[in-house]
């Protein structure tokens, strides 16, 4: 049994359970989309409210969990993403008919609700429990609209990947556990020395390879741009954010406690990890003409940033990755909010070519979006600059210094296709008033929402002392 | 209080005019001028009153400084900061803006937003004048860019898409190498002191020495040699100083150009001054080699305006020559180089701009005999032909003859080797004026030739004050930044062993100096 105590501080997971199952019955009752979706967002904002009122100093729930600084602060950044991926979800279905589209927020209940167990989980049990809820959840959420045949078909390639991944993390796991008998993280830290078995070692490559599966890391990256162009865009979305950070938060914790980067053979390992994300998703998406596929090889080499940050292996490395995930998040969710807010009935605009002379048709949402791709793309005054900046100074040793300048040419490179979006926001001021293309119209929430992203993108950019002191 | 109100007001009316351009198509640009002109007005009653007030204190040569909190946790602060030099670069920067602003008098198509980037960009460039904090400078030094890639990518002419991408491509990656070089300076001197800061006042008191500074000092000189452009770098100029709108040529070769020259004065030379010594020789041989090669491809062009891109690309060899001869006389001459240079590269880009209004193209070959018909163009043609090719009583002349006598007393072969450049520039220089205003006779349509107008003779008229003012005053310019000079010299913490020797040859430069600036004036 755990004490009230404990319970105070997983209430807010206690609440998204509850909230998950109250929406189920609200469908059972009458289907209603309006109910769901109200009820989704109270249940994210009381989840939030609940969240406040965690300590975060470290609290241990029976031997499962553990509340610290960083997994607070991840959990509200998640908890935020969801409630704004809801926003997300009520104005892009509203063009989707065809569906019973109610029980979409049960899912994104719950597959938040692995994700934020994911990130205070201290034990290898309660990290595979929410990594199977997460997942399970996500494999309905990617083949959602039944009517595509890519849907079905990415939903179905993301079950056999993520299916497998668990295999080799929970194979990994079992190697590590034969050789310590221990699955407590903070019972095992500090295990790898001189004299560690190499079967633990193993184990440990096994666990790599399955999170590089989850936050589609090269070479385990294949699946990301088919699953991204084919789930419904606001699902995209959840993948792109809560998914890989939660998997990022789980692994920071694993390595760093159990001191995993001071074994030389991990730390090359997640360096050439590293190196290969950074450069091959900047590479692929360069003649990339799908924007949500651009997106998929661009969160690829953001994940491949956060690397650096997080194979800094100090106290800089931990703060350093928690901002950067912040203005990543941001960043994300705003570039796909854009494309849901830009699309129209029936007509989702995910070529790049649909977006050719925005800027002579609606100034302020090209500007906007211009805005979310230079924060993309990490040009100084978004917050992208101050992310890399962050990971740049963590980074900064002689052991690191390789990646530095890997992530310096990288991101250059990176920056065409960033570019090249912009360029055609800006080219074709003839043919942008000949043809209007139909563009979704929008509620005032959604309107702010994407307003407030934008504030979020040129403060965190400028003046990101606000952000800096919610890391601790 | 006068640093912030400067930016505020370039900024403020930035935006202020891509408002008021929904409203109104001409608009924006009176809202720039107004704005570039305040500035103007505001920094030369400053200039004037602060004549002979400017002391060396114990900080440096400030004359006014501002500075607030921005992000202390990471030891981040706005700083702002004014010398002798800083302050004639930012004069520069709002008279050229000024006169650029003019030039696109005629520009129709998304006024509101093209003002915006204008002012932003001069803004950023002001701001890369003022910083006095790494990080403020590297964010003024990272503004300057988008809004340029856009004047480029928008306002451009035919090849503008891949000329806005080569250009950003370039400056960017140089630009992040010298963010690397930022970080690392600011760890290596907290490491060393215990307090982490980026405040450039603070990080020359305790700078870093041996392997660590040489490559530091490469990560800054990479940005600054990309944005010169310095030899093997220069490959985004022709495309970018070409292809962008006449006011953006003015401002990337008058203006841009001399962000760089200004950073390797401001930090180089103070951060790194053993490393930067140990590296001039080979930065004298890029400077002398820049000034030849740009002065040969600036020879073989058919393309009026490409000419003239590499010939700035010349002159830009001769800053590098000046600066890495660690004289008081080869500073002077770069300072006196970076305005001369801007007012005349920026005449001879608005000139060409002129002659394509008039024809369509800027191609050498259907030129010529355009005196006839256009003789008050010719004639400002003629006094910034000369002084581009260094003729006395125009401001490059002194600055080429200052510069190439610090290098005389630094490194005779190289100096040599720089004054070539004078002969050579002389060959490109005059074909200009052959080619496009003898020679034969125009034939395709006489009709649409024309002389000045009234706006186009403004513009010409106040460049012309201000070079051949320039030339027969320059010791006002080098008045001005004589104790930011004297301060950055001394500064060299080599010169601790022989302090004193090194005094007297900064003093003795001076003097000699003075001596100049009278001959010169009795001269004229």
């Amino acid at each position: 049994m755990i004490s009230l105590a404990e319970f105070k501080t997983i209430l807010p997971e206690v609440i998204l359970s509850a909230g998950a199952i109250l929406v189920l019955l609200s469908i059972a009752v009458k289907r209603s989309f309006m109910t769901s979706y109200l009820l989704t967002l109270i249940t994210f904002a009381a989840a939030l409210y609940f969240l406040t009122g965690v300590d975060g100093k470290g609290e241990m729930v029976s031997n499962l969990f553990v509340v610290d600084a960083q997994g607070k602060f991840i959990s509200g950044l998640i908890l935020c993403s969801s409630l704004v991926i809801t926003l997300f979800t009520y104005s892009y279905f509203r063009n989707v008919k065809e569906e019973t589209r109610e029980e979409y927020f049960v899912l994104l209940i719950l597959s938040t609700l692995g994700a934020v167990f994911m990130t205070i989980s201290d034990h290898f049990i309660s990290f595979v429990i929410s990594l199977e809820v997460l997942s399970v959840s996500l494999f309905a959420l990617i083949g959602y609209l039944r009517h595509k045949g890519a849907a079905i078909e990415a939903g179905i390639k993301y079950l056999i990947l993520a299916a497998a991944a668990t295999s080799f993390i929970l194979f990994g796991f079992a190697l590590v556990y034969m050789t310590t008998g221990k699955m407590n993280l903070h019972e095992l830290s500090g295990f790898i020395g001189a004299g560690t078995p190499t079967l633990a070692i193993a184990g440990l490559a096994m666990v790599i390879v399955g999170f590089g599966f989850k936050m589609a890391l090269v070479p385990f990256h294949f699946w990301t741009p088919d699953i991204y162009a084919a789930a419904p865009t606001p699902g995209a979305a959840f993948i792109a954010t809560v998914s890989k950070g939660a998997a990022f938060v789980f692994l920071l914790r694993l390595f760093y406690s159990i001191g995993g980067l001071n074994h030389e053979g991990i730390w090359v390992a997640f360096a050439v990890i590293a190196t290969a994300s950074m450069f091959i998703g900047n590479w692929l998406g360069l003649r990339q003409q799908n924007l949500k596929r651009l997106f998929a090889y661009s969160s690829i080499s953001h994940l491949g940033y956060l690397m650096v940050a997080f194979l800094a292996f100090t106290q800089r490395g931990v703060e350093a990755s928690s901002f950067y995930l912040l203005i990543y998040f941001i960043s994300m969710l705003a570039a796909f909010g854009m494309i849901i807010y830009l699309s129209g009935k029936g007509n989702e605009l995910e070529m790049v070519e649909d977006y050719r002379g925005l800027f002579w048709r609606k100034p302020i949402a090209a500007t906007v979006f211009t805005v979310i791709m230079l924060s993309l793309a990490g040009v100084p005054l978004t917050a992208g600059f101050m992310g890399k900046f962050m990971v740049l100074s963590a980074g900064m040793g002689a052991k690191g210094l390789f990646l530095l300048f890997v992530l310096v040419v990288s991101s250059t490179i990176g920056l065409f296709y960033y570019l090249r979006v912009i360029a055609v926001m800006l080219s074709g001021r003839e043919a942008a008033q000949a043809s209007q293309p139909e563009t979704g119209r929008h509620s005032i929430v959604f309107t702010a929402v994407m307003a407030a992203l934008f504030i979020l993108l040129l403060w965190a950019g400028i003046y990101p002392n606000a952000f800096l002191g919610m890391l601790g | 209080m006068i640093l912030i109100t400067l930016l505020l007001i370039m900024m403020g009316g930035g935006v202020l005019a891509w408002i008021a351009g929904a409203f109104d198509k001409s608009l924006p640009k009176w809202i720039s001028l107004f704005a570039l002109l305040t500035g103007l007005s505001m920094m030369v009653s400053f200039w004037i009153g602060s004549a002979g007030t400017v002391n060396l204190t114990a900080g440096g040569a400030w004359m006014v400084t501002a500075k607030y909190d921005w992000i202390p946790q990471l030891g981040m602060s706005f700083h702002l900061g004014l010398d002798g030099i800083s302050l004639i670069m930012t004069l520069l920067t709002l008279f050229l803006g000024a006169i650029s602003v003019i030039v696109s008098w005629k520009e129709e198509r998304n006024t509101g937003f093209y003002f915006f980037n204008l002012l932003w960009l001069l803004a950023g460039i002001t701001g890369v004048f003022l910083a006095l904090d790494m990080m403020v400078f590297y964010f003024f030094w990272e503004i300057m860019l988008i809004p340029m890639y856009f004047v480029i990518a928008i306002w451009g002419y035919e090849d503008r898409k891949y000329a806005g991408w080569k250009f950003f491509l370039f400056t960017q990656i140089s630009g992040l190498m010298m963010l690397l070089a930022i970080i690392a300076l600011y760890l290596i001197h907290g490491s060393k002191t215990g307090t982490y800061t980026f405040d450039y006042l603070e990080l020359i008191k305790n700078v870093p020495g041996g392997q660590a500074a040489f490559w530091l000092m490469s990560g800054f000189l990479l940005a600054f040699f990309v944005k010169l452009p310095a030899l093997p770098f220069h490959s985004w100029l022709p495309d970018a100083y070409t292809q962008a709108p006449p006011a953006g040529s003015v401002i990337i070769a008058a203006l841009m150009s001399k962000t760089a020259a200004y950073g390797l004065i401001r930090f180089i030379i103070p951060l790194f001054p053993e490393a930067a010594r140990a590296f001039a020789v080979p930065a004298l041989l890029i400077g002398g080699l820049s000034i030849l090669y740009g002065a040969k491809l600036s020879y073989a062009q058919k393309s009026l305006k490409r000419l003239i891109a590499y010939s700035s690309f010349s002159h830009m060899g001769f800053i590098l020559v000046g600066v890495f001869s660690f004289t008081a006389l080869g500073l002077q001459g770069v300072m006196l180089q970076m305005v001369a240079h801007g007012l005349s590269i920026a005449a001879l880009f608005i000139i060409s701009e002129f002659v394509r209004e008039r024809t369509g193209s800027f191609d050498l070959s259907e030129m010529g005999g355009f005196w006839k018909k256009m003789s008050n163009m010719g004639g400002f043609t003629i006094v910034f032909i000369m002084a581009s090719v260094g003729l006395p009583g125009l401001a490059n002349f002194v600055a080429e003859f200052l510069t190439l006598a610090g290098a005389w007393q630094f490194n005779i072969p190289m100096s040599i080797i720089a004054t070539l450049g004078l002969i050579v520039s002389v060959n490109y220089s005059l074909r200009i004026l052959q080619k496009v205003f003898h020679q034969k006779e125009y034939t395709a349509n006489q009709s649409r030739l024309y002389d000045l107008t009234a706006r186009e003779w403004i513009v010409m008229g106040s460049l012309t004050i201000a070079i051949v003012g320039l030339g027969f005053f320059p010791q006002k310019v080098v008045h001005t930044a004589q104790p930011a000079f004297d301060k950055i010299l001394m500064a060299s913490p080599d010169n601790n062993s022989s302090d004193q020797t090194m005094n007297r040859v900064t003093q003795l430069n001076t003097m000699h100096l003075a001596e100049l600036n009278k001959k010169e004036v009795s001269h004229d």
